[in-house]
């Protein structure tokens, strides 16, 4: 026995200082490279720059190495804006800068496919966004599948509701922040997707989030959907109901509003609170004063912070 | 004088099997630290690290970013407490606020807030009354809406955390030191996990590094360095082994039992309902953790406690052996106090993977482990000397313990390198890799005498002083 622990706890000792080794050594002539490639660095960023501006390019440019164009281009990507980054990330794509990000989103093993869609989600190119798509609908793991729709999101390109929906598995998902933050992504493009679904009872898990959204698609027709989650049993969707209607900024839902300052809810009447001062209606100050003496605290805090935005008080008043 | 040939080998039997079960200790130390190098090592090659997308909806959305209250115990900070209240209002977060407690300070920390920030007296309700002592007043600034500062009679850190949880209105609350240095987007980075949760996470924990030999420029980290003491410089592997190896382990096996009082992100709700944090305790960060899950066990709940591996927040290490043996004397006898305060819960099954494994490991590591490796040094020459040790018994003892342990901290430097890479230079590295082998010949044995066995000693005679742990505050570039 002894003798196994001394072997093992030696080669075991001698495994780490030989892998620490060599980790050392990598990032010294990691440091060694990038003082030396700094003039390539330099160089790489001036070619991409003067070929966004059709001026000539230095032939050597071209033989500068994948990696460190890829670098360039990655610093240059989060400087640049409208047109000329669109330009950038076109000739990053014609370099094949991407190639391999690309070929690693369908290798098995799930580390790659993870380093590929952190790289890719940074650009907003067709081939990317094609590319997280395929990750999207098809990628076996879900968390990767979910990185791929936030990237999408973030870009608007995510997939019509209906489909992100079934993609996500979001009916049985319990998680309201995901499933929202991703139905507000797609409100400005899918309003009518989004209210069709609102309205069907086959999607009631999903109700609160699509009400919630509709807010964010900018159409004041949403309305009428939204004032009829309003009166919805689930207090989560009358929640919904006034975020979306604080969010469209529409004096129509006032009367509603109002209505929901006497819910029988807590959270429904601090939402209606926020809506209320947000759709700065003055004509609920009574009951707002009123909720000011509530017993609740967070309903008295609400409501003093809807009486501080509705009637501007000196601030030494306010505690 | 000779003793009896019978007294003689019944005294070589004791010391044999004495050091028989040192050894046996110590393996199984080492032996738990392997699993959970393996453990992290599978974590930090499988998991989705927060993307800019993900954080870039969260401020898109800022409503949907759960609120945090921030808050900061303060005693005697006057020449600091300027700057890391303003590095805290200045953390990217959709909505924050800062609640500054401050306990009882002799100095001017008071007077320091109010003339930097225009604070003025409020009447500002306190939503729970956690705290053992009387709050003195509470001020609030036109200029910083989101600022608070609690004046109180002196209490201890956990009366502080808790008359400020008491005031605290967000539904996450984060708990820090007032000297914690938290990296411009940590308190978003450790959020993102509550943002992608069901509502089942009530706690998450984030990596703290070590900010001695550091620059920090206006209560912000100007620049990464390794400090140049010795003594911080153990602490810095230290803290890797604890952190990215230990803690990421534990908690991707769902029993994390310890968030680090420098920095701990909580949900409200279920700190409230617990009580907060105990008082009459010296590890209370440890106490609470438990006393989470033993709360939700027992309540049957379904819930989790989370652990982000990048660093979140930076803080100043003891940088001389007194400061250091207050430090690990006030874990250690925290660690004691718990365990037998929570004694029920240690092999219970009902308390699921804590209770069968988290809290017997707990003994391992510090109830068992510390006295165990010293009595086996101690022992190793007086058994050799008797001629009751095999050689090779006591080679593999001092290979367990040197050369397993240097392997296991070197272990954990390579992960830093390959996952999170915060080591500023390879010189660096090299530096903190000859101070892994070196902390094996005096520091460790140091630790384990003046600052381990002090706690033991501290917990056995029931003593309850906060000893303080001096700073010697941070360098400007």
């Amino acid at each position: 026995m002894a003798a196994t622990v001394i072997m093992g706890s030696a080669v075991f000792a001698a495994l780490m200082v030989l892998v620490f080794a060599l980790l050392t050594l990598r990032r010294w002539q990691s440091e060694r490279r990038i003082k030396r490639n700094g003039g390539e660095l330099i160089a790489a960023t001036r070619a991409y720059l003067a070929r966004i501006h059709e001026q000539p390019v230095d032939r050597l440019a071209a033989a500068i190495a994948e990696p460190i164009r890829l670098d360039a281009v990655l610093n240059l990507s989060r400087l640049l804006r409208g047109s000329e980054r669109d330009k950038l990330i076109g000739l990053a794509v014609e370099d094949g800068l991407f190639d391999l990000a690309l070929r690693d989103l369908a290798s098995g093993r799930e580390r790659q496919r993870i380093q590929a869609v952190a790289l890719l989600e940074q650009f907003d190119n067709p081939k990317c966004i094609h590319a997280l798509s395929v990750t999207l609908a098809s990628d076996p793991v879900y968390q990767l599948r979910l990185a791929a729709a936030f990237a999408l999101a973030r870009f608007g390109q995510l997939p019509p509701p209906r489909d992100l929906i079934s993609l996500l598995s979001l009916r049985t998902s319990e998680n309201h922040r995901v499933q929202i933050a991703l139905f507000r992504s797609l409100a400005p493009h899918a309003a009518r997707s989004l209210r069709e679904l609102a309205r069907d009872p086959q999607f009631t898990a999903v109700r609160a989030a699509l009400i919630d959204a509709l807010g964010w698609t900018g159409e004041a027709a949403c309305l009428d959907e939204i004032s009829e989650a309003a009166r919805d049993p689930d207090p989560d969707v009358r929640c919904a109901a006034l975020r979306a209607a604080g969010q469209l900024g529409h004096q129509q839902a006032a009367p509603w509003v109002i209505a929901l300052l006497d819910d029988s809810d807590d959270n429904v009447r601090i939402q209606a609170l926020k809506c209320a001062a947000r759709l700065a209606l003055a004509q609920a100050l009574p009951q707002i004063e009123a909720l000011a003496a509530s017993p609740s605290s967070w309903i008295r805090w609400r409501a003093e912070e809807a009486l501080a935005a509705l009637r501007p008080a000196r601030w030494e008043q306010r505690s | 004088m000779t003793l009896p040939p019978h007294v003689e080998a019944a005294a070589g039997t004791a010391v044999l099997g004495l050091f028989w079960a040192c050894f046996v200790i110590v393996l199984l130390r080492n032996l738990v630290s392997l699993i959970q190098l393996g453990v992290a090592f599978w974590d930090f090659a499988t998991r989705i690290k927060p993307s800019p997308s993900n954080l870039f909806l969260w401020q898109r959305y800022a409503d949907l970013a759960l609120p945090v209250s921030v808050i900061a115990p303060a005693f005697n900070e006057e020449l600091s407490i300027a700057q890391s209240v303003r590095a805290l209002l200045a953390l990217e977060y959709p909505e924050h606020e800062v609640i500054v407690v401050n306990d009882g300070s002799k100095d001017d920390t008071l007077a320091t807030l109010i003339a930097e920030f225009g604070m003025q007296p409020v009447r500002r309700e306190q939503l729970a009354v956690l705290q053992k002592t009387a709050i003195l007043g509470t001020y609030a600034s036109p200029r910083y809406p989101n600022l608070l500062v609690v004046d109180k009679e002196n209490g201890r850190k956990a009366d502080a955390a808790n008359a400020g949880i008491g005031f605290a209105r967000m539904p996450l609350i984060c708990v820090i030191d007032a000297d914690s240095i938290i990296e411009r987007d940590g308190l978003m980075r450790a959020a993102e996990p509550f943002m992608m949760d069901n509502g089942e996470l009530v706690a998450v924990g984030g990596a703290i590094r070590i900010a001695n030999g550091c620059d920090v420029v206006g209560g912000t980290l100007a620049r990464i360095g390794i400090p140049r003491g010795f003594i911080p410089r153990f602490q810095v592997v230290e803290y890797l082994r604890a952190f990215l190896m230990a803690r990421v382990a534990n908690a991707g096996l769902g029993m994390l039992l310890l968030i680090s009082g420098a920095f701990g992100l909580f949900r409200r709700s279920a700190v409230i309902e617990v009580g907060g944090y105990r008082h009459d305790t010296v590890g209370e960060d440890l106490e609470l953790v438990v006393r989470l899950h033993r709360h939700m066990r027992e309540q049957q709940r379904p819930y989790h406690i989370a652990f982000i591996p990048e660093v979140v927040c930076w803080t100043e290490a003891p940088a001389e052996l007194k400061g250091l043996r207050n430090q690990r004397a006030r874990w250690q006898q925290g660690a004691l106090e718990t365990l037998v305060r929570h004694r029920s819960m240690i092999g219970n099954p009902r308390y699921g993977r804590i209770g069968v494994l988290a809290m017997p490991l707990l003994i391992l590591e510090d109830v068992l482990g510390p006295p165990a490796e010293l009595l086996g040094y101690l022992l190793l020459p007086i058994a050799w000397a008797l001629g009751i040790l095999a050689p090779d018994i006591a080679i593999a003892f001092l290979c367990v313990a040197f050369l397993f342990g240097t392997a296991i901290s070197i272990a954990t430097l390579a992960l830093e390198e390959t996952q999170l890479r915060r080591t500023p230079t390879a010189r660096d590295m090299l530096r903190l890799g000859s101070a892994a082998v070196l902390e094996n010949f005096g520091y460790r044995q140091a630790n384990l005498v003046f600052c381990r066995l002090v706690g033991i000693k501290r917990f056995l005679k029931g003593e309850t002083a906060w000893s303080a742990v001096p700073r010697a505050g941070f360098t400007a570039p």
